[in-house]
């Protein structure tokens, strides 16, 4: 029986490849309260009149969660960075050896951001004017959007295989990712925008903030931040289907990837109308839950689509052997009976959190 | 062999890199261990008495750790990954392609790590004792876990085992020295977490010096199990391969010192601790407590240099050197020539002034520059300045025999020249014009002695049977 797919798929990349996307998408949703919430403050921050407006309601939750939040999707972040090793290592590896240091920057770059949220968590910050606050909120939001800008640089130059020795020769030519990688920026922005509203619906019905005046006024804020998200996602994916970005980028006409573009856009702007006729802060449960399953759908449909335009590139076939060899290494129901062992452990702590704050220790 | 390309770092050698972000890396995340080790014992201590203090620490200290271990833990642990494809991809890839799915159960162990982490952080004052213990007891069991694992991967680089044979991870995994380095390494997380406790407890405000005594004199019962580090450590050493052993213990005199360096921080930190600590009861202010907290910090340098030198000329034993070029890879690379499929130009501004200069640059960085620099910090044009052409030509040949933890040489015999030409060019000060006295009767000379030394490493014999181990 012939396994193969498309693009040289063979069931040990097909696998790989499945699980790839859904650690991407686990990684993604965790940066989107990261990235989102930093948009979010500083949008709060700049344009509010109250000047303790990012000590109340939502702005507090998200200030009180960032580091949080800043952690998992670190740890989250940590199964792609393996997964794409093993996909398509020789890709990888030339990509972060060719930015060299300017790719070695985003540790620190995490680092002072990662500070900085704890920063903003202090009595400090929330004291402090103004001016010193925004320029808190603008640090940790260059710091975090510098590791996005990184990571589509890599991702970018991941594909362009034929550049590498040129690159190489002159590193000042790495700017010719530089319209890619803004393209990719701009659509994966707009998509975090996106994604935090969510974020904040399930964390308020999780913590019962979603009875709370003020987070009820604020939530058309978070209709505002779905609209620019919408907005911002496609004028990334417009730019791409312009002529001349298609003539560059061959792989974009490709008929799996249009198809699955395209229910993506559509789930996507699925998900903004629902935003825009629907109070989704303070609604029951099947809103909530309907909102959701719209947003899946055209983020994993998304995550597919970054990766057939990347599988589109890069010669998988070529590394197929690699691949199968990584298939044959032992330990992979060790790595499902750990799942399986340390998520029933992370919802017993987190249940025994929740019961103990439902019914407080009586002193 | 894979080609990639290759990034110098002007008079640092790219192992620098590596050796600074995984020292640091290791020294807190072994504290992060210990820590949660040290929280436990206090948490159920609370719950044996109603020692304010005692509780006062255990979220003072556990703040400490979350600022500490869940931000510059976390990310040096992806700079490691990060920094370790900087310095030899060919490494980590093949690292990767065998242990990824143990990788994975490592993550799976971060994920857990975190979240009873944050749990215990954000309402362990809101939840009762047991379920506070509950939550440290699963934090310290994953992060112990995640430890468990990756030694298991650290250790299988320099004894790879029966794994050689197999190629099977549990063979890799429960290689020869994967006991003694977990016992050893589990020791140090003790010790860390404890010392660093001491600290905490002389920085926490508002308690009295008889507060801080009772809490030193707790802490410092974790610093017990230094006592069974001489045994360990030796225990280490005899699983270590005979070779390896031979260069820490006197082979090598950069070993040796670091490993002096290290055995000699450890017992000032094991006497005082001992000693002082456990058994004259001694209090110990913040400034010996940091003072001991960073001999501690050089002792893990120390070690962790040891443990990465004393795999050379390998990256991975028996199969892989430190310039990335497999052990089954160099007779091929003898005979097609290194540089001949490197599709990598030069970075240089100036044209090289010879063709031979150019090759034997393009040679230098494919298999030297993983380890040395052409000038600064391990330089070759220092470590052959005194060395006449025809030695160089000689020892370079036959480089596992000149130095024993060097690889065997992987190139043509041109390329062999050409090297040589290029480390004269270098060591001259790279003057503009440059002509190579090489004739046929060199290229002759080089391809015979690198016959006699062969392909093998100088050590192969005792390595390759030290421990079981077959070569594929």
């Amino acid at each position: 029986m012939n396994w193969e797919l498309p693009y040289g798929l063979y069931p040990a990349s097909q696998f790989y490849v499945l699980i790839y996307v859904f650690a991407f998408l686990g990684h993604f949703t965790a940066v989107s309260y990261v990235m989102g919430g930093m948009f979010y403050l500083s949008a709060r921050q700049m344009f509010s009149r109250e000047s303790n407006d990012l000590n109340l309601g939502v702005g507090l939750l998200v200030r009180d969660w960032m580091p949080f939040a800043l952690s998992v999707a670190i740890t989250l972040g940590v199964a792609p960075l393996l997964f794409v090793q093993v996909i398509y290592p020789k890709n990888f590896y030339t990509a972060n050896l060719l930015l060299g240091w300017r790719w070695m920057m985003i540790i620190p770059a995490l680092i002072v951001g990662f500070y900085l949220l704890y920063l903003m968590k202090t009595r400090f910050f929330e004291i402090s004017s103004r001016g010193v606050r925004m320029v808190i909120l603008a640090s940790t939001t260059m710091c975090f959007m510098f590791v996005g800008a990184g990571w589509s640089s890599n991702h970018v130059l991941m594909e362009l295989d034929t550049s590498w020795p040129h690159i190489y020769y002159d590193i000042s030519t790495v700017d010719t990712v530089l319209p890619y990688m803004l393209v990719r920026m701009c659509v994966w922005t707009g998509g975090m925008l996106m994604t935090f509203p969510m974020l904040i619906v399930w964390q308020s019905r999780w913590i019962g903030l979603e009875s709370g005046e003020e987070t009820r006024r604020k939530s058309g804020e978070l209709v505002r931040m779905v609209r620019s998200g919408a907005i911002l996602a496609l004028i990334g994916l417009g730019i791409t289907f312009h002529p001349w970005m298609r003539s560059e980028w061959e792989q974009l006409n490709d008929w799996l990837l249009h198809r699955v573009l395209i229910t993506s856009v559509l789930s996507g702007a699925l998900y903004w109308a629902y935003w825009e006729s629907v109070s989704l802060i303070g609604s029951g449960l099947s809103r909530a839950c309907v909102m959701t399953a719209v947003w899946s759908v055209g983020a994993v449909l998304g995550g597919f689509a970054r990766e057939i335009n990347r599988i589109e590139v890069i010669d998988l076939e070529h590394q197929q052997e690699i691949i199968e060899n990584a298939a044959g290494a032992g330990g992979f129901w060790l790595f499902v009976l750990s799942v399986v062992i340390s998520g029933f452990l992370i919802r017993f702590c987190v249940r025994m959190v929740a019961h103990r704050l439902k019914d407080p220790v009586k002193a | 062999m894979d080609y990639y390309p290759i990034n110098e770092y002007g008079p640092i050698m790219p192992g620098m890199m590596m050796a600074a972000v995984a020292i640091v890396h290791v020294f807190l995340a072994q504290f992060t261990i210990g820590g949660g080790m040290l929280l436990c014992y206090f948490q159920w201590q609370a719950m044996r008495e109603t020692s304010g203090s005692l509780r006062k620490f255990i979220g003072g200290y556990f703040k400490a750790l979350v600022m500490v271990s869940f931000v510059l833990g976390a990310l040096t642990g992806v700079a490691i990954w990060l920094t370790s494809i900087q310095v030899g991809p060919q490494t980590i890839q093949l690292m990767v392609q065998h242990f990824h799915w143990i990788w994975g159960v490592e993550w799976t162990l971060f994920c857990l790590e975190i979240a009873s982490g944050y749990c215990f952080y954000r309402y362990h004052e809101r939840l009762t004792d047991r379920e506070g213990l509950t939550l440290l007891l699963i934090y310290t069991a994953a992060s112990w876990g995640s430890l468990f694992w990756v030694n298991g991967i650290l250790s299988w680089q320099l004894t790879p085992g029966r794994w050689l044979a197999s190629e099977s991870v549990w063979d890799g995994i429960f290689n020869p020295s994967f006991w003694p380095s977990l016992v050893f390494r589990t020791i140090v997380a003790l010790c860390l977490g404890s010392l660093a406790g001491c600290v905490v407890i002389n920085l926490m405000p508002g308690m009295d010096r008889e507060a801080r005594a009772d809490l030193i004199r707790r802490a410092s019962k974790l610093l017990i199990p230094m006592g069974a580090m001489p045994l360990v450590g030796a225990w280490y050493l005899m699983e270590m391969p005979a070779d390896s052993r031979s260069w820490v213990l006197g082979g090598s005199g950069t070993m040796t010192l670091f490993l002096i360096g290290s055995v000699g921080a450890s017992v000032a930190v094991g006497g005082y601790a001992l000693i002082g600590m456990v058994y004259q009861r001694l209090y110990i202010n913040g400034a010996t407590g940091t003072l001991l907290l960073s001999l501690s910090f050089v002792a893990t340098g120390g070690g962790e240099f040891v443990r990465e030198g004393s795999r050379k000329p390998f990256t991975i034993r028996g199969r892989m050197y430190s310039n990335g070029v497999r052990m089954d890879q160099v007779n091929r690379l003898r005979r097609s020539g290194v540089t001949s499929y490197d599709p990598y130009p030069l970075r240089r501004k100036k044209d090289p002034p010879d063709f031979r200069i150019f090759y034997g640059a393009l040679t230098y960085r494919n298999l030297c520059s993983s380890c040395h620099t052409v000038s600064g910090i391990n330089g070759l044009v220092h470590l052959v300045s005194t060395w006449d052409m025809e030695q160089m030509r000689h020892n370079i040949s036959k480089l596992q025999q000149t130095k024993a933890f060097m690889p065997p040489f992987a190139g043509r015999p041109e390329e062999l020249e050409a090297l040589v030409q290029f480390l004269a060019w270098s060591r001259a000060g790279r003057p503009e014009e440059w002509e190579s006295d090489t004739t046929d009767r060199d290229l002759v000379k080089i391809r015979l002695w690198m016959n006699e030394a062969g392909s093998k490493p100088a050590t192969i014999g005792k390595l390759l049977t030290n421990s079981g181990e077959v070569p594929r």
